[in-house]
């Protein structure tokens, strides 16, 4: 079983690292290797199956007063493991069949990405997951780094990395409560621990546990990072925003749904319910392409799960798991067949679809405190660095109604940003001032030891 | 006849003699910068040796935590764990600034006093560290500081430069007269400077003991004492400014806390003063490093920031007796003196090779220079907190001691935190992309060969970040039970 979970999670892990490096040079490699080393992931993992319901204990204790790792071969995760690398390699084998291959950079991103996945559905370590999911993150954000080359990419990026960051934050917070609680980092006692709790701390966990699964199930009004992805990566970039990223967020969304549906259950369900609501609604005003459809009905799949699990059925999250996927990969190659000829993949890697991206990118800018400019957005559509271009499609329109998010972040933005310049006037570089404060601090300290304050 | 304990000056006389040596060398043989970057290096790699060597000596005596003092006249001395921790920090760094600086100052003409000065900035240090009366604290801080504020205004051909440091150096005298102040309050009220005072001191002697906590915090770069820091960082080159944001302010915080304990002040105070001032620190740091389009100027906001995060941890450490905060909060300078050195050293690379300043300058670095833009990202991914770079675990340590307190300050301590890290997160976001947009031009596209006086440092810096990061046990270990608390 080593040797399985070894294929399943180091052998992609360095395959990337490696890719990066011999990828430029040796062209079977550039074009096969990829493929066969998804390929013995999804082996590895279909073995691991045979292996049913083994704990396997992992000599790492990462952090000084952490548990050692742990994994669990086994239950849904398993499942749902061999569910997202078997569309893994669908992905790379569509790829291929489109006479295209990845980049080494995407290649390397890909891998890493599927090798950080196995660690984040086998895993029963808290800290061992968030690890994994911030990878993931990174690669999902690198992602546009690398395959949009023009210079929309780094932004776009950094957006997605922010986002994603803001749900990861949220796990963050409820990992720590989760260790106050039970003073431990294994996934099942932590929750058992957290399930013991009541009024308030259990609702800050359940809240900090749904904030980060909204965001990475990519439910309204968090899919602004996905709909990038979806619209303007080629294939293999569009699965670790599609299918990667929101089935992480759905399995961490099943471990935790005892405790959410016990904790603030019926609130997250009315908001789950409104969410996919409001998705729902945009799906019908918005045209029929199939972008539109791994956007809003990826939406509406995340909150019919958060409001699944807000009902404390756990049967239905794990449907989701298996049946999302499948349906959001049928999506994707259904919105890969109008481009597969040349021309269609020429006429796509030309085109100049940057409409979907404006919202986003100015929200970026909201957060980035307006140094990121956007007026050449539409650039990154322009190139894809030789992969397989997926989206064929007019873009979608901007729709007034699906940046709320979008403009809360940027007033967000705005606020920090005005309030960094309030600051600024009065606390920065100004000799006269800074000698005022020094003035003041001593009058105010002497004052306190006087009054025995010492 | 020799004093008992003599040891302790030994790397900080290396140092001092060295810098001597070092000055006459340049002037009587007009070596060139790279040939007395190596003599400095050789200063810094004795030093180094001889501290690894005491300390291993100290750790395999009966008690490792054991203080030693040694008194010459009037000049008392002691070593205690975190100044040999903290001089350990700050001769390794300086060993890499100055492998740095034999290709980065190369094109300065003044070379010859930049490395004595470096030398003398570093016997300041270490004398800071190990002064056990407040005269000698007052001397060695004395002696950094002027010759920090040479080593800022060192490209004296700039104005802003030369304005960076005469700002640092009225702000930085007047502090130094609050210590001055201080001492004699002290003085006149107990007849004494030794520390830790013996006695209960009245109320001149607090006034003196408060006035003089303020120079150091002055020093240490405290918000709202802060103000000259950001110019002094931003205007010095790099390779100071790595030296200075790595290891000074953090150093003179821990001092500064080191005082006021030895100076009366109750843990419990004490902790409760930094909790707080660690909340504006980090907010106040990482907003103002939103707005910065400077790239040196806001990793001065940013090393503002970190600060705030060391505080944090020292404060529950101190006010909740919890040890394994304040060896968080050690670990976290160590890791930052790491991660601020790579990213100043990595700014510096790019400036000295393309002329960039700004942010938005940025652009294009990846084609030119891809090593150091992968270093950067590094040092300011480091810097956010990502696993498993040695910043994740710095402040994972810090975040999971905060957990034991239940006290509404510090639940508000951590969503602050948190909330921190994303603001600064949105601060060196505009860096990274930038780093990797593309350049404008052809000729900016052109991959630029780096000097290996630049690239060694760098990448050890870089390895340390995620070496650090993957395995920090060894390195938290070095970090245990650092400030002396008297009970």
């Amino acid at each position: 079983m080593q040797t399985l979970l070894l294929g399943l999670m180091l052998l992609p892990v360095i395959a990337g690292i490696l890719a990066l490096f011999v990828g430029r040079q040796v062209v079977w490699v550039r074009r096969y290797a990829g493929l066969a080393i998804t390929a013995i992931a999804f082996v590895c993992a279909l073995g691991l199956l045979f292996f049913a319901e083994q704990d396997v204990a992992v000599p790492v204790a990462w952090l000084p007063g952490a548990d050692a790792w742990s994994l669990h071969v086994g239950g849904m995760g398993l499942v749902a493991l061999v569910v997202t690398v078997g569309t893994a390699l669908v992905t790379r084998i569509v790829v291929l069949a489109g006479g295209k291959h990845c980049s080494p950079g995407t290649d390397a991103i890909f891998l890493i990405a599927l090798g950080s996945s196995g660690l984040a559905f086998l895993t029963g370590h808290f800290l061992a997951r968030y690890l994994a999911l911030e990878i993931v993150a990174l690669c999902v954000a690198a992602a546009c780094l690398v395959q949009l080359r023009s210079d929309g990419g780094p932004r776009a990026g950094a957006y997605v990395y922010l986002i994603l960051r803001i749900g990861d934050a949220g796990l963050l917070a409820a990992i720590l409560l989760l260790l106050r609680a039970g003073n431990t980092l294994d996934v099942s006692a932590a929750l058992q621990a957290g399930m013991g709790l009541s009024g308030m701390p259990l609702v800050w966990i359940v809240g900090a546990l749904a904030l980060a699964v909204w965001v990475k199930v990519g439910a309204w009004p968090f899919y602004g990072w996905q709909r990038l992805g979806m619209t303007r990566l080629p294939l293999a970039g569009a699965w670790m925003y599609g299918i990667l990223m929101p089935q992480l967020g759905l399995y961490l969304l099943y471990r935790v749904t005892p405790l959410v549906s016990g904790g603030g259950g019926m609130l997250l369900l009315v908001l789950a319910l409104a969410s996919g609501a409001v998705a729902a609604l945009l799906w019908s005003r918005a045209d029929r392409g199939p972008s539109s459809s791994l956007i809003y009905g990826g939406a509406i799949l995340g909150s019919l799960g958060l409001a699944v699990a807000g009902l404390g059925f756990v049967a239905g999250v794990s449907i989701l798991l298996i049946v999302g996927a499948l349906l959001r990969l049928g999506v994707m190659l259904w919105r890969m067949i109008p481009v597969s000829t040349p021309a269609a993949v020429s006429l796509a890697g030309a085109n100049e679809r940057t409409a979907p991206a404006l919202g986003t990118m100015e929200a970026l800018r909201g957060v980035m405190r307006g140094s990121l400019l956007m007026q050449d957005v539409g650039e990154a559509g322009s190139t894809t660095g030789g992969d397989a271009v997926a989206g064929g499609e007019a873009d979608l329109p901007v729709r007034v109604e699906e940046v709320v998010v979008e403009d809360l972040l940027h007033g967000a933005g705005r606020a920090v940003v005005a309030l960094s310049r309030v600051i600024q006037r009065i606390q920065t570089g100004n000799l006269r001032l800074g000698s005022l404060w020094l003035a003041l601090s001593l009058v105010v300290v002497v004052l306190l030891a006087l009054r025995g304050a010492w | 006849m020799i004093p008992e304990n003599v040891w302790i000056i030994v790397p900080m006389l290396t140092l001092l003699v060295g810098a001597f040596a070092v000055y006459l060398l340049a002037r009587l043989t007009k070596p060139s910068n790279k040939a007395l970057a190596l003599c400095t290096a050789g200063v810094f790699g004795v030093a180094l040796l001889t501290l690894v060597y005491l300390t291993a000596e100290v750790n395999a005596a009966a008690d490792p935590a054991l203080t030693s003092w040694l008194v010459i006249g009037a000049t008392a001395l002691r070593t205690t764990p975190a100044a040999r921790f903290i001089s350990g920090i700050a001769l390794a760094l300086g060993l890499c600034v100055t492998i740095y600086s034999g290709s980065y100052i190369s094109l300065d003409r003044r070379y010859h006093i930049y490395y004595p000065l470096l030398l003398l900035l570093s016997v300041g240090l270490l004398g800071m560290v190990t002064a056990a009366d407040l005269f000698t604290l007052y001397l060695f801080c004395e002696l950094m500081s002027v010759a920090s504020y040479v080593l800022v205004a060192f490209r004296r051909q700039t104005d802003t430069a030369v304005e960076a440091g005469f700002k640092y150096m009225i702000l930085g005298s007047a502090a130094t007269l609050a210590m001055l102040m201080g001492i004699a309050w002290i003085y006149r009220e107990t007849g004494s400077i030794m520390m830790p005072v013996d006695t209960q001191i009245g109320p001149w002697g607090r006034v003196g003991a408060a006035v003089y906590l303020v120079g150091l915090a002055l020093k240490s770069g405290i918000v709202p004492l802060h103000t000259w820091l950001p110019d002094a960082y931003g205007r010095a080159p790099s390779s100071i400014g790595a030296f200075l944001a790595g290891v000074i302010s953090k150093s003179t915080l821990i001092v500064m806390a080191q005082v006021g304990l030895d100076l009366g002040l109750t843990p419990q105070d004490l902790g409760l003063f930094l909790i707080i001032f660690s909340f504006v620190n980090m907010t106040t740091g990482n907003l103002l490093a939103l707005v910065q389009q400077n790239t040196k100027r806001l990793l001065a906001y940013s090393s503002i920031a970190q600060a705030g995060y060391i505080m944090f941890a020292l404060g529950i450490g101190l006010r909740y007796e919890q040890p394994a905060a304040i060896q968080a909060g050690f670990f976290l300078l160590l890791a930052h003196a790491v991660m601020k050195g790579l990213a100043f050293l990595s700014k510096g690379v790019a400036h000295y090779y393309t002329g960039t300043t700004l942010i938005e300058e940025l652009q294009g670095t990846f084609q030119r220079l891809p090593l150091i833009s992968v270093t950067f990202t590094l040092a300011l991914l480091g810097l956010v907190g990502l696993p498993p770079l040695v910043g994740f675990g710095a402040k994972w340590m810090i975040l999971s001691e905060a957990l034991s307190p239940q006290d509404w300050l510090i639940t508000a301590g951590i969503v602050l935190f948190l909330v921190n890290t994303l603001i600064s997160l949105g601060a060196y976001l505009p860096v990274m992309v930038n780093l990797f947009r593309p350049g404008l031009d052809e000729s900016a596209r052109i991959r630029i060969p780096i000097s290996v006086w630049m690239v060694a440092p760098i990448v050890v810096l870089a390895i340390l970040v995620v070496a650090m990061g993957l395995y920090p046990t060894p390195w938290m270990a070095q970090s245990a039970e650092l400030l002396v608390v008297r009970r």
